[in-house]
């Protein structure tokens, strides 16, 4: 075999340099500066590791090779299946013959089980495929070609198969069945370099599809048409590589001897049907053996899908606006409305996401183009201004920047949002070149921070599943996270700081999958996307902190490190130093900021768990309101059919992905989320809660994906695609009902202390009021919703028990004003106390039943409405003027109290 | 012209382009508002710095379509972020002019990097792929952004009224802090329809001015100033009453200031 293989390896090099004749591979054989690693691989013999990583990623540079190293690559693998099945017939006894007709790719995936089967007995070094199997060491975590040579659920690499299979090997004329049969199959995209080998010995690259039978470049190299195009090189219709391929092997074949069945030459080109794109991984490593019933291809209506689906989603969407639009008049029938139209939103796509035969880039598509459908969603909420509260808070500092030019300027609505301007600067920043207004500026920066979120996670699940359909599900099922379609699509930076995040993920995921040389740029995009994260938001800061430890932990764990796979060590201890300077330097009340609701719902739930306390009630509001049986079974049934799905998750991550750290620290991450449904049971517990899921559902989608996509390997239909949509349509709704309260989902009237419900003409009238007479940054007191009024719109500079640490509330709700409301008024130095008559008919519906912030008098426990008499009591005070009446709302100069 | 160089020298048009109609607008001409600047701005803001230093660190055909989008959104985001806070140490404030110099010299610089990487690279590899579409994709499509026209259209129709409720804004302030014998009163009419109001004015109990009709338009406002007699030593209370002609013996709104000689 030795002497076979060395025979072999003398005619590479010429072989390369007669590439040059042909004509696609002129360009590349005949440069005359090559780069250095094109000029290596003329003249090694052994591919190293990173090349041949480079040449599986996907869907960055599927060409690394030049094609004269294709076609030596190529001569290797045939000479290798030979040599093997030589190798094979003396050490087992192959005598089950399987007819199934298998072609060239055959050979190369044969000889890949093959490799793991010799690992164990042979001895003789091999030039290359077999010599790597060979050095490979067996590692007790799991030498990962061992693990994909282990017989599988499909008997893929079953020993005794793989060894009759070789008898049908060498075999042109079949090649085009398996890479229709490989292309439909789920199959990671890319095996991370760490998957390739364990020894610190050059590792063997797997055997690429793109390499088994290249003959033409494809016109994009990113895009699933590439697939396409060498789906349809493998058909060869017109076929005259097919010639010279045949006389290379027919040379092989007699160098080899009688190992392979006899070459057919090249049949005649014969029209034959198109194969259709189908799973859409440019550049496969080892193709795992299916058994699975072969996917109906495409039709030639494919091309329907992609607008047919955004078709249906945008009815969808003019659905939900008619419900905004007819709220006033009956939120019930609103309701449904909104219901359908978003359920057929997130259903079409869903449907056709999960399917196999979908092309990437229609994938990529039909997510982003959800991912902005949703984000329209809230957008039609409140067209024309910002009413979430959050988003009052953040105008008021990008106000602050616009009108003055510099950043940090406090902010008293937030004082820790000045301190992460990140998504003010970018708003401000397009505000003062377009001349457009904040809202403006902030909903288009957002729409497209839509984007970059969408994509950026769907590239990071497919550099980490390695599949398109694996991606384009996991970026489906991160929407249905309850804080998706309104929270985090507010003018908020949590808003800006996800997308950030998952650009940031992406870019570090990719770095372990190309070469050394080309890291450079993704490491600057990391530090700087890192950069950016963390002068955007804290949280988000923290959870990226949070998920770098667990990567790390897990990489220590498995030990991967030893492979060359890059660990996120140097990211962590960067990221955590660049933070601790943001807090220290700028952010230093931070800590303050977020200890507070976090230990008091940790208190919460320790009191829960210690029986000293009762849960709440779930889906009840802080008014009273109790949302409908239908909306409490859907929310049950949310968080159930994900708790279901996650073990399942998990099962096929153990089993396919196990070797790969990423992926294990996503299924490690997402074990988080059942103690997050125990901190729901808590008043201050739920809040905390919901602004978790918007990160551990980075992890909980990718694990509910590879148990979804893994589920359905084997049983596809059209019928499991609609069970799909239904079931991921349940979770999605669920999720909004759980994230999101009634009264907040659509517009509708007037709702005390409801924030967006809350937000209407005479209360933005009255704060257009005040910014024009009074000066700015006045001290003013008032209830929650002015406040965030008079505090942004009207520029003013609310007094408050959260900034000041005066019990403000006290003024306003106290029967009488005595003594000590007329301290608090001094040393709170408030010159104007705005007074909102419609508190006195209504229960606070938010704030956890406050009408002005957490500890006010009565505050959580109101039962009745404010006494009319005590919002009275300032007209009876000598030396307070009454300056401002527009009916509900009442404005008194309190200034004379001062003195 | 070769396809890798046509970008750059798209981009830095639109640069130019962009960072002209800034500082243009600056000065108060027809573009300042317009839908060009907005598209200029857009493009140079969210778009083109992360374009160029995409190109710049990936020359080739290393990366695809959907990730040279996201690099090139997400990038010029990042920049954005990380040159705001540069700015801000700047004796400069941060306004139009100083983010046109940042983004423009930031693209600009990219571009150059990217022009001298590409020439590096063999011309088949220099190559950006690019998105195709066919024809009734594209009709399709146009459907889809009508679809989505009709829902703002038929949103704005039914929403923005949600949130506009009729009242009669009504204030009395001090026309000079400094001078207590001075006041301005002012109406607004936001009752989304023609309003005619009364208007009566007392010192204590002294009528010091009345406006038997005050006839205002949706949105209108109506304000003046009346001067009382000078304050006596003490404390007296100027109430102001606002009715509504329609029912011209119901106080509608009411506003007092108190007047402190001590």
């Amino acid at each position: 075999m030795n002497q076979l293989t060395r025979l072999l390896e003398a005619p590479f090099a010429e072989e390369s340099t007669d590439s040059a004749h042909e004509p696609r591979d002129v360009t590349d054989a005949a440069r005359t500066t090559p780069k250095p690693h094109e000029a290596a691989d003329v003249a090694r013999t052994t591919p190293k590791p990173h090349e041949a990583t480079d040449a599986a990623k996907a869907p960055f540079n599927p060409r690394p090779m030049a094609a004269s190293n294709k076609l030596a690559s190529r001569l290797r693998r045939i000479a290798d299946a030979t040599k093997t099945a030589a190798t094979l017939r003396e050490e087992t006894d192959a005598s089950t013959a399987v007819t199934r007709p298998r072609g060239a790719a055959d050979t190369a995936r044969t000889t890949l089980k093959l490799h793991g089967v010799a690992d164990a007995t042979r001895t003789t070094p091999k030039p290359h495929g077999a010599a790597d199997a060979a050095r490979i060491t067996p590692k007790p975590h799991g030498a990962t070609d061992t693990a994909r040579i282990t017989p599988k659920p499909h008997g893929a690499a079953d020993t005794s198969k793989a060894v009759t299979r070789l008898h049908e090997a060498v075999d042109p004329n079949k090649t085009t069945s398996f890479l229709h049969e490989t292309a439909d199959s789920e199959r990671p995209a890319v095996i991370p370099r760490r998957d390739v080998g364990s020894s610190k010995t050059t590792p063997k690259p797997h055997i690429i599809l793109d390499q088994i039978e290249p003959t033409t470049e494809p016109n994009d190299a990113a895009d699933q048409n590439e697939l396409v195009a060498e789906d349809n090189i493998a058909t060869e219709e017109v076929n005259p590589q097919a010639s010279i391929q045949y006389r290379r092997r027919l040379i092989r074949s007699k160098l080899k001897g009688a190992v392979a069945p006899p070459i057919q030459p090249p049949a005649p080109a014969q029209p034959q049907p198109q194969p259709q794109p189908t799973e859409e991984l440019e550049s496969s490593a080892i193709p795992i053996p299916q058994t699975q019933p072969v996917v109906p291809k495409t039709t030639d209506l494919a091309w329907l899908w992609l607008p047919g689906t955004c078709l249906v989603a945008a009815i969808g969407l003019m659905l939900i606006s008619y419900g905004y639009s007819i709220a006033l008049g009956g939120v019930a029938q609103a309701s449904s409305f909104f219901w359908s139209g978003l359920r057929l939103m997130f259903a079409s796509v869903a449907i056709r996401v999960i399917a196999p035969n979908v092309p990437r880039q229609e994938r990529i598509s039909l997510v982003v183009a959800l991912g902005l459908g949703l984000y329209l969603v809230k957008v039609l909420h409140s067209p024309s201004m910002f009413t979430f509260s959050d988003e009052l808070q953040h105008w008021r500092t990008a106000g602050d920047i616009l009108r003055s030019g510099e950043l940090f300027l406090p902010n008293p609505l937030l004082p820790v949002s000045p301190l992460y301007p990140g998504l003010e600067i970018v708003t401000t920043a397009l505000a003062s070149s377009s001349g457009l207004s904040i809202f403006a500026s902030g909903i288009l920066v957002l729409g497209l921070a839509r984007i970059v979120g969408v994509l950026g996670l769907f590239l990071f699940y497919e550099q980490v599943g390695g599949s398109a359909r694996v991606a384009g599900v996991a970026a489906l099922l991160y929407m249905v996270n309850p804080s998706y379609l309104f929270f985090d699509a507010q003018f908020a930076y949590e808003s800006l700081a996800i997308p950030l995040t998952a650009l940031t993920l992406f870019a570090m995921a990719h770095r372990n999958q190309v070469a050394d040389d080309k890291r450079l740029g993704l490491t600057l995009i990391v530090v700087m996307g890192i950069a950016a994260v963390i002068i955007t938001h804290h949280v988000t800061t923290y959870a990226l902190i949070m998920f770098l430890f667990v990567w790390s932990f897990v990489a220590f764990i498995w030990g991967r490190s030893a492979s060359g796979q890059l660990t996120p060590y140097g990211i962590l201890l960067l990221t955590v130093l660049m933070s601790l300077c943001w807090i220290a330097y700028v952010a230093s009340i931070t800590i303050s900021y977020l200890e507070r609701p976090l230990d008091n719902a940790g208190q919460d739930l320790i009191r829960l768990i210690a029986g000293e306390s009762v849960s709440r009630e779930l889906f009840r509001t802080a008014a009273g309101e109790l949302a409908p049986l239908w909306e409490r079974l859907n929310g049950f049934a949310s968080v159930g059919l994900i708790l279901l799905g996650l073990p399942l998750g998990l099962l096929h991550i153990w089993r396919q992905h196990r070797t790969r750290v990423l992926a294990m620290t996503l299924a490690l991450s997402a074990l988080a989320y059942p103690v997050t449904l125990a901190a729901r049971l808590t008043n201050n517990g739920a809040e905390v809660a919901n602004r978790a899921s918007a990160f551990l559902f980075v992890a909980i989608a990718f694990v509910l994906a590879v148990g979804v996509t893994g589920f359905l390997k084997d049983r596809w239909s059209e019928h499991w695609a609609a069970i799909f949509g239904v079931w991921a349509t349940v979770i999605f709704s669920g999720s909004v009902i759980v994230g999101w309260p009634l009264w907040a989902r659509i517009p509708g009237p007037y709702m005390a202390i409801a924030d967006t419900r809350s937000i209407e003409g005479q209360g933005l009238a009255a704060a257009d009021w005040v910014r024009t007479y009074f000066e700015t940054d006045s001290r003013i007191i008032a209830d929650r919703i002015n406040r965030l009024l008079m505090g942004s719109y009207g520029e003013q500079r609310p007094v408050t028990h959260f900034s000041d640490r005066l019990q403000t509330a006290q003024v306003v709700l106290s029967p009488t004003f005595g003594p000590e409301e007329r301290q608090i008024v001094r040393w709170g130095k408030v010159r104007y106390i705005v007074v909102d008559q419609r508190l006195s008919r209504e229960l606070p519906s938010v704030g956890s039943g406050n009408y002005f912030e957490r500890g006010e008098p009565g505050g959580g426990e109101h039962t009745t409405p404010i006494d009319p008499a005590a919002l009275a009591k300032f007209d009876s005070l000598p030396r307070v003027s009454r300056v401002f009446d527009s009916g509900d709302i009442i404005i008194y100069d309190g200034g004379a109290l001062q003195r | 012209m070769s396809q890798r160089t046509t970008d750059m020298i798209v981009i830095a048009a639109i640069i130019i382009i962009a960072v002209t109609l800034v500082d243009i607008t600056m000065f108060e001409t027809a573009l300042s508002s317009g839908i060009v600047r907005v598209f200029f701005a857009l493009l140079m803001v969210l778009v083109l710095p992360g374009y160029a230093i995409t190109a710049a660190l990936f020359p080739g055909r290393m990366i695809g379509a959907a990730e040279r989008l996201l690099f090139s959104v997400g990038l010029s985001m990042v920049v954005a972020i990380l040159g705001g806070l540069i700015l801000n140490w700047m004796p400069a404030p941060i306004h139009a002019s100083a983010w046109s110099i940042l983004l423009a010299g930031t693209t600009i610089t990219a571009s150059i990097i990217a022009f001298i990487r590409r020439r590096e690279i063999p011309p088949s590899e220099a190559e950006s792929p690019g998105l195709r579409f066919s024809w009734p994709q594209g009709l399709l499509g146009l459907l889809v952004v009508g679809l989505v026209s009709g829902a703002f259209l038929v949103n704005r129709m039914g929403v923005i009224p949600q949130r506009t409720t009729a009242f009669t804004q009504f204030w009395m302030l001090p026309a000079n802090p400094a001078d207590p014998n001075s006041l301005r009163l002012g109406v607004r009419n936001h009752e989304l329809r023609e309003m005619n109001y009364k208007l009566q004015v007392t010192n204590g109990t002294v009528p010091v001015g009345e406006w038997p009709l005050i006839t205002l338009g949706p949105d209108e406002l109506w304000e003046s100033t009346i001067a009382l007699p000078a304050i006596q030593p003490g404390m007296e209370m100027v109430e102001a009453l606002l009715y509504r002609l329609e029912e011209p013996d119901t106080v509608y709104r009411r506003v007092l200031f108190w007047r402190d000689n001590q």
